[in-house]
């Protein structure tokens, strides 16, 4: 199950973006993207993390966001843009041939944490903060 | 309702397994080592092709790093070869990770060492995500396991630099067709050579060693012109 592991990886990079944002103290929401190619089941993960969060401070209620980037490749020899499946064996449907590069698909990547303000501060800060 | 904000980063989230994994690299390149991440379902023949490894290939001084969820029956197997070996008990994890070999690499001396072999725990999913620090990627899968499994099982094929077919004594009695399987590899990792073997009746073994020979060979080159460019020693 490294499903667990890539949801300590996540809840970690969460509590040390907190670490370093003193006008906050809490992650309402992390939303990280998750190619195809990678060996990442979505509803483990889910499990996992919302099972992990509670050991981590500030991350009680954090929100895990996945989504899901299709593969796309390049084959070998043709040069033919395509989605890789297990249909057509990850061959390139127009020619038959391998893959030659992936050009998406491999993403396993945190893209936005959503803090939440202190309280004390919310009415100056108006939410309004950047990285 | 608090207010809140997003704040846009782009972190790998395994980053942290890659840096550490790059760390390894350091030390291997350092020692002169080349670190061999062999990989499998269980059962596939890992250790008994590295007992044929060390038994027949005498001019290397290799150590091993033995990764099983529980027990040293693997190690005590491959002592008998007179290789050096580390068991490394992972517990409940069911890949080995980059902090694992680094803590070997940082407590034991692999001083005099040129190669080392590290044996995955069984698993064709989770090993393929964790970088150590390797050199070479070498998937086995035998011939019981069936020839479809690299398309099952694409994320590992696709990121390996061999695939060696095991068991091949047992062709005649399993329905596997060797020329789908390589195909099927082929589908996903063109530049993946692959050798078909069987550790019973030797067949494969010294075609295998030579081309390992040969990558070592390519790899001791490569570390002697890199040494003349730029020394360095990691912490
Ligand atoms: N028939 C046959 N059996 C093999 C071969 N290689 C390994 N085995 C057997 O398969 C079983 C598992 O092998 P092992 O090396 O322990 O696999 P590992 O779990 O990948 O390390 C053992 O009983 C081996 O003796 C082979 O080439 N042919
Ligand atoms: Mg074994
Ligand atoms: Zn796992
Ligand atoms: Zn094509
Ligand atoms: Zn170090």
């Amino acid at each position: 199950m490294h499903e667990a592991s890539i949801a300590n990886s996540i809840l970690q990079i969460v509590t040390d973006k907190l670490s370093t944002t003193p006008h906050s103290q809490a992650a309402r929401r992390v939303h990280i993207i998750v190619g195809a190619f990678r060996n990442v089941d979505l509803d483990s993960l889910q499990f996992a993390f919302d099972n992990l969060r509670g050991l981590y401070h500030g991350c009680v209620n954090c929100e895990l966001e996945a989504d899901m980037i299709s593969a796309r490749a390049i084959c070998l020899e043709g040069n033919h843009k395509y989605s890789p499946d297990f249909a057509h064996a990850f061959r390139c449907p127009v020619c038959q041939g391998p893959i030659g590069k992936l050009l998406c698909g491999e993403e396993l990547d945190v893209i936005t944490i959503t803090l939440e303000a202190n309280p004390v501060e919310a009415n100056s800060m108006e939410g309004i903060f950047n990285a | 309702m608090h207010e809140s904000a997003d704040e846009h980063t782009l972190m790998r989230i395994l980053g942290n397994n890659e840096e550490l994994a790059a760390h390894n690299r350091e030390h291997f390149d350092e020692l002169g080592l080349w670190a061999i991440n062999l990989m499998s379902a269980p059962g596939a023949g890992k250790t008994r092709l590295l007992e044929n490894i060390l038994s027949s290939w005498t001019e290397i001084k290799p150590y091993v790093i033995e990764g099983d969820m529980v027990g040293e029956l693997d190690a005590i197997r491959l002592r008998r070869t007179g290789a050096e070996v580390l068991q490394i008990c992972t517990g409940r994890s069911c890949h080995l990770d980059a902090q694992m070999v680094g803590r070997v690499l940082h407590g034991d001396s692999l001083q005099g060492k040129d190669v080392v072999f590290i044996e995955n725990v069984g698993n064709l999913v989770c090993p393929a995500e964790f970088w150590l620090g390797e050199h070479m990627r070498i998937v086995l899968l035998s011939v019981t396991e069936g020839d479809d499994k690299p398309i099952k099982y694409p994320v590992i094929f696709h990121k390996c630099d061999a695939v060696i077919f095991t068991k091949c004594d047992l062709l005649p009695y399993v329905d596997f067709n060797v020329a789908t399987a390589a195909s099927n590899v082929n589908a996903l990792n063109p530049k993946a050579r692959i050798f078909e073997i069987s550790a019973i009746n030797q067949q494969g073994i010294p075609d295998f060693v030579s081309w390992l020979k040969s990558r070592l060979v390519k790899y001791k080159d490569e570390r002697r012109s890199e040494l003349c460019a730029s020394p360095s020693r990691p912490e």
